[in-house]
Formats: C-alpha cells, structure tokens, sequence
C-alpha cells in the first residue's frame, strides 16, 4: 500500500497553472525521483505537500486517510520532511541546537545530553557523520545538508523530500549521500527527491515522476527507462525549428576564455575549467538546467564577479582586471535575469533607469553635469523605437515599478543594446514575459546578431536555444560537457547533456 | 600621586563608585541585550530609562512608596518600548529612527510634565531605598563593600542577570528566541512565533530599562531633573556590542565605563595629570576595537534591526 | 492613475498628522492650565512679534539646517550617519584651532581656513564609520555613536589643556578675534553670515543631488546598491563620498556656531542638533529643500515655545513633544488604516 498518494492536484497563481492534475504515488522504502525543467512544477508539487501552500482542488491520501496540511509544522507532524534547497540553518548555533530547535517534546530546561545521545545513534545509523557541537557556520555545505536531513529524521518523519540536494555536493560527497539514502531505504523511508541529474536518477531511484509545464507526463519505473527517453519525456518531442536564421556571419573570434574557474568560500567552485570562443555576429546558446553555473558564467563575463584562475580576452585584450564599469565600456552588454536585483533600480524612473550606464558619458553628463534635456530626448527617442510602453499619463517619468516586466525588459534592452556594445550577455531574457515581449526580445537578439555582435544566449527554454543559437554549449555541474554546432544538434541530445550524462550511455 | 592612586582605600571606593555608576547602566543594557538577542536594536533606550526615572519619580512622590514608585517606573519604560515594537514589529518601519523619535519624544513629555509638575513647587524630593549589607559576604577584602554592601535594586540586577543568562544557555523558549535573532525565516520554519517572542522580548526591554531609570531616582539621587539619563541609554548599547551580547560580558562592560566614569570624578579632585577626558573616551574605544576584534567572528544577531516580515522572500 | 492616488494619500496623511498634532498641542497647553487660543496667539506674536525674534528663527535653524543636510545627504545613499552631534564638535574644534592660530591673513581668508578645515575634519571623522562599514561591513549605527562621545569628551580635553584660554581658568577657549568672527548681518539681531553659508549649502547640496552625476550615482547606490554595482557605480566609493560630506556639512555647522554666536569655544554648544538632524531629514524625507523648511519650522516653533514659556510658563520641551509625535506619526502612518483609509503594508505585498 501506498503511504504517500496525492490526487489530482491543481495549483495556480495569478491564474497560470502551476500543477495540473498531478497524480503522485510514493510507497514505503521507495526512492521516488521527480523529474522536469525548471517551471515544470516540481518544487510547488512538494510545497503543496509540506504544507507552503494549499492546493487549489485535489487530494491527498497519507497512510490511507485524506489530510491537508496548513503548514510545515503539520507536516513535520504527521511525518513529512523536507529539505530544501536552501537551508533553514541557524549559522551561528550548534548543530544539535539546530536540530532540536523548538521541537514539541522540548522541556522548558533543555536536556542536551540526552538529545546529543538521540542525535549521535541516529547519525551513525544512515551514516550522517556529523559534530553535534560544531557550530554551523563552520561546516561545509555538505555537512550542512546532513544537518538538514537529521533534522527531519529527528522528528521522526516518514517520508523525506529532497529538492536538488546534490547541487551542492561534490562526487565524493554525492556518492556518500548515496549510501545514505539506501540505508534510509532499507529502513522503510519513503524518499521523494527532485533532481534534474539523470546518472543520479537511473542510480538511485525506483520510479520517476516527470512533469513538464505543470502537467503529468509519465510515471516510469527506473529499471525500464534510460536516459534517452527520460529526456524526451523532460523536454517533450524534438521541436521544429522554424526559425531560419541567416547562415552565420563569419567574422572573427571576439571574445576568448581559456580555463576559467572561479572559486567560492563555502561553495566550491561553481565554474570548472571553462574555455570557449565565441565570434563576431554569433549567438552561442548556453543551455542546462539553472544552477549549474551559468549565473556565476554570466557574472564572470560582466565583471561583477572576478575569476579565479584563467584568462578572459576580449579582441585580443585581456580583461580580467577590469572593472564593471571598464568591460561596459569595452563593449559587453548585460541582460540579467534578475531584473529587479540586478538591472533596474525600482526606485528611480524610466529616464534615470536608461542612464544606469552612460549617465558619467557625454553628452548625458558634461563635467560631472547632467543634461536632463538630453537624458529626456534619449528616455523619448528609446521608449519609441522600442516600443516601451508606460502605465499612465507620465511617459518617462514612470517610475519603473509600474511598469510590467515585459516593458522592463525592453527597457534593460534599450539600455544595453547600444551601438557600443559588441558583446551582449542575455540571461533567461525571456523568462516571464508575454509572447509579443518574448518575439519582440528574439528578434532584437537575432538583430544584433546579424549586425555582427555577439550574444551569448543564457536560457533553460529549449526551444528558445534552438531556434536562435548557432552553436548550443550545455553546461552541468559549472563544467561545460558538450558543445556543438545547432544544425548537428537534436533536442534529446542536449537534454541529456543537461542531465550530465556524457557519452554514449545517454543517446537512444 | 601615583602612590594615593594605587592605595587600596582608593581602590575600593573606586570600585564601589564604578558599580554604583554602573548598575543603571547594567540594566539598560540588559534590557537592551534581551530586545538585540531577538534581533530589535532599541536606539531609544535613553528614552525608556527616562521615562522610567520619571514615572518612578511621580509615582514614588505620590503615593510615598517607593515600591510604587517602583512599579510605576516599569510601567513607563514599558509604554516606550511598546511603541518601539508596535513601530518596528508590527509595522515594521527604520528601527534607528524610530529609537531616536523616542528618544526625542521622551524628553519632551519627561521635561513637559515634570515642569507642570513641580511648577511653582518647592524642591521635590524623595525617600531612597537604603543600603542593606549581606553578612559574610559584605566583609570580602576589596570587592565585598562595593558588590554587597548596596541596595535592592542592585541585588535584584545580580539576580536577573544569572536568570538571564540560565535563560539563553539552558531553556527551550531561550533557544527559539537566539535564533528569532539570527534567523527569523529559519525559527518561523520551525515553527517558533516570531512576533511574538519579539514583543514579549520588547516588553522586557521596557521593564528592565525602566528599572535602570528607576535607580538613577530612587537609589541615588531622589530627585528628577530634566534629561537626567545623560546619554547612559546609548552608553547601555555599548556595553552589550563590548559584552559580546552575553549578559556577563554586559557587566564587565557596564563595570568598564562605571570605572571610568567613576576614576574620571575622583581624579579631578587629585589633580593627577592624566586628562579624564581621554580617560572618559577610553571605554568608547575599546568598545570600538571590539567591533573590529569582532570580524569574522562577529557575536552580533545577524538578523538584528532587519525588519521580519511574514511570507515575504 | 495611480501615481494621482498615491499623492492624494500623501496629502491625507499629511494632513491627519497635521491635525492630530495641532490636537495634542492643545491638549497639552490645556494641561499646563493656559488658553490654547491665547498661547497660539504668543506663539505667532513670539515669531512675528519683532524683527530680532523673527531673526533668531534663521539664528536656531542654521545648525539644524546644515546637520540636517548632512544626514540628508548620508541617508540617500543609504549610510545612517547618527554621528553629525560628534562630527559638529569635530568641525568646531578644527575651526577654533585654525582661527586662533592663523594670524596675519586677512579676516575673510581667516574665516575660509577656518570653516574649510573643520569641513575637511568633520568629513574625516564620518569617514571612519564609512570606512568600517565598506571594508568590514560594521554597522555605522553604533560606530557613530560612539564616535560623538569620544568627540564630545575629546573637546572637554582641550578646553581645559591645550586650547584653553590662559588669560582665564574656565574650560574654554581664547576667544576668536572680531575680524575673523562671522559677523551679524542685521543690526539689533543675531542674524549673522553663517546663516547665509547654511543656505548656499542648500543649494549646493539640491544641485549636486539633482543635476550632477555625483548626485545620480549616490542616490542609486542607496535605493539598490546590488543592481548600481551590476552596472559599474562604485558602491564604497559613494558610500565614503557621502560619509565625507555629511561629517563635513554637520562639522560646518559647529565650525559656524563658534565663529559666529559663541566666539569661543566651549562645552554643550550644540544644543543636540546632531540628533535632531536625524529626525529633521526623515521628516523632510532626505531633500534639500525639505530640510531647509523643516529646520525653520522646526526653529520657529522653538522661538515660539520659548516665547510661550517666558510669558505663559507652558514648558519649551512642548517643541521636543510635537517633533517626536510628528516623526511617530509619520512612521506609524499604517495606523490611520484604522481610520478607514486603505492601506498596505509593504511592498512585497503588493504584486509583484
């Protein structure tokens, strides 16, 4: 008998179907995986679980009898786990502290003693080796995790969920969790464990779950599939591609990266060993599955942060020392896919918004004095030519907080695509935005392409890669493991690269 | 010169002056260590303990008791702290700005009704609560006239801040408060009632700073005068940044600047060349190279004055 | 549209807060046993009544204007600088040092060297706190603060050894000469040139906020200091660059106040503006202008109270009550949503 099954879970917000009709079975000492593309639902499946949010019709059946839970401390009760992918740690404490935080059978005075006593069996049991006395802050992330998971295991749960816990883990450390979970296993533990790493799933788990755009699409027994059709579930059929770029403009390699790394306190390194060319009026689609390094790519690029080892050159100069502001100037544009952090000052107007850049350069700013007439012709002249458009009656003067986010990334792409820039760095450009945004963003890239720039195309849509990149590299686990040109390129091909299977072993 | 300093007699009285001076400071800052371990920083404890030694003041004058007088001083650090956490808690506003409204509200009102009070008066003055030895313990060579040899109220402190410390290492409520501090999303996920304990931890913060202001009226002086509190509010949050947020580390710290305040008196009066001046500015300095001794291993509450707004990520 | 209903609320509240305030004003001139009407009736003739009261209004506001303006200016790029009280005795230290020890220039020139090197110490003073908190993150709150004691304490030092005046045995300082004291500007008042300095400040500070590149890049590191570094701007740089200038703009203020009222320098001189500022930015919501109003404001209500304290009795510290109400007010708008008036909370609220 199934311990875990939730019925026909719906979920939306803001009227987009976040879970539609999601049917998941989990049994005891089962490792079920679940599977699908950043947005496919995934996370809010498990949230609706634990208790973060509540379905909006659907059922759930724990141990038999039909539950619902209002927060994760109901679910922590009833026996369900989880451990996110950022943790709830209290740095500062110690890990039995954290650990017996606030837990309902606490004393007002705290027996330490015998809890450390609980918590030490309880570790060596799975193989969770950790210092109940060190403090958190001390640990490594993957020692943190393990604090994670003895928390939930304190509580005495039943079913543990694991959102992408082997991101942070390095080989040695993933295949220690390995072990971990199949001792949970043998013990009776339900495990729910997301990932989007295909070796991991085919090691591990006993069936798999895939979702794609909020729907259902198979639930396979592990030992059955591969790879292969894993991936083709994941990322649906192999798409045409109808988008007939005109055939690369050959020109010169513009920008260079020879061995990049960039290291992390705590983190390990999220870029390995990178090296890669890029010419003039190419786009290089950059795909795989968020989180695998192509944010810290990205930052390595612009500037805003400095790699560690390697070389950057950009038309034969190197780059590394410079600054933000040196690389702006030098010509790499950026279109982060966090527009609210990173972007656009939400504070400031459409007009102080478009200067975020050029504001110190004539003929905004002539001896440190701004020319508001020339600040306003330049808000007038880009809000027409591309089409920004502002709630209201106030035009430039819109504070940007009001406008939608398909309208501010037209800003943020007004703004960068100057006739300076010759490297343009688009992340997730389109992530979010209506499909008149979306064409309107596509083609201004394909524009800038043509004119013979170059874009580095940072995307998790697929579809999106393959309709606009000349050549797709597939980054997993800060690595790059494939990269070949679009027209020798096929859709299951990349999504297992994605999954970080290399090789033969992938391909059906 | 050096000699008359270094004399024990000397000595002693000093200490006894530094723990004198310093036990309304110890209690503002052990309010202020409750209020900063839930992560609220109270930039107006001056105006808490203000309103304690004036309500102490009102209440004592009236009734003639002094435990009223008492009681009334933590009613009234108790209402400022209160507004502190409606603005800072519930709304969730600059908790610097708000600290220093009330600061500057506190004088006003203080100032204000003490002159209604006392107008055309004459002076007004109240009983204080006397001294009561502790037998063995009062005859200890050097430390035992300064530490036991004192009134109520210091007792009291000695008391509240073993409770205190007992509270924070020992109990299961002290645990989830220390880390409402740190990492309120992390105890919410726990499920510990972050408000809540903020608020209750405010209310403390109230009373205990009310106390400070209390003794200031109704241990030593037995008068109110206008701003009587004379910046040992913002002096309270030093000691708890040099007590590392430890309630011991705040009585040394307190003991520290008492020391000092108490050495730059008596010195004045010796005619010793060193300035009290500079002395004065030592424990201000050493309360700054605590700060920078602290990178890396920073005591501070990491989430203290960050606004905790529920749901929001 | 929206824009519209966001300023009418602006108004609403500005004017519950206004009425509310009026209300408890009168409560407590009521409690002091006096007649509102005729009180508010001293207070305006207290203001208005002659040209030597009225002056004394520009008198009070010319610190509050200039510690005002410095935490304005602290407060935009997000730097709560609460040590303008320290930074003005820095200022009135540096300037004292100056004025009395460089002899044989000529008045004016006197007077720049003075007020220039108490700008230039007070600046530094602030830039240590900035310091701190660019290189190791340490809360400027508290930094400041300490700071001011041991600046006030560093001046009790000198007005008793090495700048106490050796003609008397009273800790102060030899008194400026009359040729480099900022002199009154109206006859039978105490309007004096520091006044106009404050004013020209003003205006400097509004065009460097508003139409300089300067100004752009300070305000965009304090409303995002993570998107203003994605695109280039130099956070520490702005953050050390507002720290010098608000020290130095509150170190003007005391620089003034002993060339200008004291002519010597001495204890307490400050009359705690440098907390005031704080709360004097916050109401003028960190603008120039707004900072100019609200110190005169804030100024004649004193000149007003003392005038309803001489010849009423009602107690000035009513000033001290109304500013805190005020500022209470403003933070706890969200209450008035009790009252009727819809409201949110915060931001995040809000959809995204």
């Amino acid at each position: 008998m199934a311990i875990l099954e939730m019925k026909n879970i719906c979920k939306s917000f803001a009227g987009v179907y976040a879970n539609e009709n999601i049917n998941l079975t989990v049994e005891k000492g089962e490792i079920h995986a679940l599977l699908g593309e950043n947005g496919a639902g995934k996370t809010t499946l498990v949230n609706i679980l634990f208790g973060i949010y509540t379905a909006d019709s659907g059922q759930i059946f724990w141990k038999g009898k039909e539950v619902s839970f209002a927060s994760p401390k109901d679910a922590i009760a009833s026996g369900i786990g989880m451990v996110q992918q950022h943790f709830s740690l209290v740095r500062k404490m110690t890990v039995l502290d954290n650990i017996i935080l606030s837990l309902k059978k606490n004393h007002f005075i705290l027996d330490r003693a015998s809890a450390e006593k609980r918590l030490v069996d309880l570790a060596e049991k799975y193989g969770l080796v950790v210092d109940p006395k060190a403090r958190v802050c001390d640990l490594s992330v993957g020692e943190q995790q393990r604090v994670e998971i003895l928390k939930a295991l304190y509580r005495d749960v039943e079913v543990l969920i694991l959102d992408e816990p082997t991101g942070v883990l390095t080989p040695q450390e993933t295949a220690q969790f390995f072990d971990v979970l199949r001792s949970l296993k043998k013990e009776g533990y339900a495990i729910i464990i997301i990932t989007h790493r295909m070796s991991e799933i085919m090691a591990i788990s006993n069936r798999v779950t895939i979702l794609r755009d909020g729907r259902q699409v198979a639930e396979l027994t592990t030992a059955l599939t591969n790879p292969g059709e894993l991936s083709r579930y994941m990322i649906g059929r192999d798409l045409c591609v109808n988008y007939d770029i005109s055939s690369p403009v050959a020109g010169e390699n513009i920008i260079l990266m020879e061995h990049i790394s960039l290291l992390q306190k705590h983190r390990g390194h999220p870029l390995h060993d990178i090296s890669l060319q890029v010419q003039k009026g190419e786009i290089l689609g950059i795909a795989g599955v968020e989180g695998n390094g192509q944010k810290e790519f990205a930052e390595v690029i612009t500037g805003i942060q400095k790699h560690s080892e390697g070389m950057i050159s950009l038309e034969g100069i190197d780059i590394g020392k410079k600054s933000v502001k040196e690389r702006y100037e030098s010509g790499i544009a950026y279109i982060s896919d966090d527009r609210h952090n990173d972007s656009l000052i939400v504070g400031m107007n459409i007009t102080d918004n478009l200067m975020l850049r050029d504001y110190c350069h004539k003929p905004y700013s002539h001896l440190k004095i701004m020319s508001r007439k020339e600040m306003a012709d330049n808000a007038n002249r880009k809000m027409e030519k591309y089409q920004i458009r502002a709630s209201g009656s106030t035009g430039a003067n819109t504070p940007v907080a009001l406008m939608s986010g398909g309208n501010q990334q037209k800003l943020i792409i007004a703004r960068e695509l100057s006739d300076n820039a010759k490297l343009i760095v688009a992340c997730q450009p389109t992530r979010g935005l209506d499909i008149g945004a979306t064409e309107f963003v596509r083609e201004m890239l394909v524009e800038q392409r043509n004119a013979g720039k170059c874009v580095i195309l940072i995307s998790a849509d697929l579809e999106e890669l393959m309709e606009l990149s000349d050549r797709i590299a597939v980054f997993f686990g800060g690595r790059i493991v494939g990269i070949m040109k679009r027209s020798e390129a096929t859709v299951q091909q990349i999504g297992v690269l994605m999954g970080g299977i290399t090789g033969e072993e992938g391909i059906l | 010169m050096l000699e008359q300093i270094l004399s024990v007699s000397f000595l002693t009285a000093l200490l006894s002056a530094a723990v004198r001076l310093a036990v309304p400071l110890m209690y503002g800052g052990l309010g202020e260590t409750i209020a900063e371990k839930s992560g609220i920083l109270n930039i107006g404890m001056e105006g808490v303990m203000l309103s304690g030694a004036f309500f102490s003041f009102v209440g004592a004058w009236y009734s003639g008791n002094l435990f009223i007088g008492l009681l009334f001083g933590i009613l009234g650090g108790v209402a400022v702290s209160s507004l502190h956490a409606l603005l800072t808690i519930r709304f969730a506003k600059d908790q610097s700005v708000s600290g220093l409204a009330l600061n500057m509200l506190m004088l006003g009102v203080t100032s204000f009704l003490y002159k209604i009070m006392s107008s055309g008066k004459s002076y007004q003055q109240v009983k204080t609560f006397s001294s009561i030895k502790i037998p063995l313990l009062s005859q200890i060579p050097f430390i035992g006239e300064a530490f036991f040899n004192r009134d109520i109220l210091t007792y009291l402190l000695y008391v509240l801040v073993v409770m205190v410390l007992i509270f924070y290492k020992k109990t299961n409520i002290g645990l989830s408060v220390t880390a409402v501090g740190e990492n309120p999303r992390a105890a919410a996920s726990a499920g510990v009632p972050v408000h809540k304990y903020q608020w209750i931890s405010m209310i403390f913060n109230g009373a205990l700073g009310g106390i400070g202001g209390s003794c200031l009226v109704l241990v030593q002086l037995g008068v109110f005068t206008e701003n009587m509190i004379s910046g040992r509010g913002y002096i309270a949050l030093a000691t708890v940044i040099l007590g590392r947020y430890t309630p011991f580390g705040m009585f040394g710290a307190a003991l520290l600047f008492g020391a000092a305040n108490a050495l730059q008196i008596r010195l004045q009066t010796t005619g010793v060349p060193i300035s009290p001046y500079l002395l004065a500015i030592l424990p201000y300095a050493i309360t700054l190279v605590a700060m920078l001794g602290a990178i890396g291993k920073n005591s501070q509450p990491e989430s203290l004055s960050k606004p905790y707004i529920k749901g929001a990520r | 549209m929206i824009l519209q209903a966001k300023q009418k609320q602006t108004i609403i509240d500005a004017f519950l807060i206004f009425s509310i305030t009026a209300i408890i004003g009168t409560v407590l001139i009521l409690a002091c046993g006096a007649n509102p009407l005729e009180a508010y009736g001293l207070l305006f003739r207290g203001i208005f009544g002659s040209s030597s009261s009225f002056a004394e209004i520009f008198v009070k506001a010319c610190p509050l204007i200039l510690t005002g303006l410095g935490c304005a200016v602290a407060f935009r790029t997000g730097f709560f600088n609460i040590g303008a009280e320290g930074q003005f005795y820095i200022g009135a230290i540096a300037s004292t040092v100056i004025s009395l020890n460089v002899t044989g220039l000529p008045g004016w020139i006197r007077i720049f060297l003075s007020l220039a090197a108490g700008f230039v110490c007070g600046g530094l003073w602030a830039l240590i706190a900035a310091v701190l908190k660019a290189k190791f993150n340490i809360s400027e709150i508290i930094v400041t603060i300490m700071l001011n004691y041991i600046a006030i304490n560093f001046l009790g030092y000198s007005v008793r050894s090495f700048l106490m005046d050796p003609s008397g045995n009273v800790p102060q300082s030899a008194k400026i000469e009359p040729g480099s004291q900022l002199m009154i500007l109206i006859r039978s008042t105490r309007f004096h040139a520091g006044i106009i300095i404050a004013v020209i400040c003003v205006l400097l500070v509004w065009f460097l906020m508003e139409k300089t590149s300067i100004g752009y890049e300070l305000k965009a590191v304090g409303l995002n200091r993570h998107a203003a570094a994605c695109n280039g701007i130099s956070v520490i740089k702005n953050i050390i660059l507002s720290a010098f200038l608000s020290g130095g703009l509150a170190a003007l203020a005391g620089g003034i106040e002993v060339l200008a009222i004291q002519k010597k320098l001495l204890e307490g001189i400050s009359s705690n503006c440098g907390y005031t500022a704080v709360l004097i930015a916050l109401v003028a919501a960190n603008s120039p202008i707004g900072v100019l109003a609200a110190a005169v404001l804030y100024a004649a209500m004193q000149v007003g109270a003392n005038s309803m304290q001489r010849q009423m009795g009602i107690p000035s510290s009513i000033v001290n009550i109304i500013i805190g109400v005020v500022v209470v007010l403003i933070l706890g708008k969200e209450i008035f949503g009790f009252l009727g008036t819809k409201r949110k909370l915060t931001v995040m609220e809000e959809e995204k």
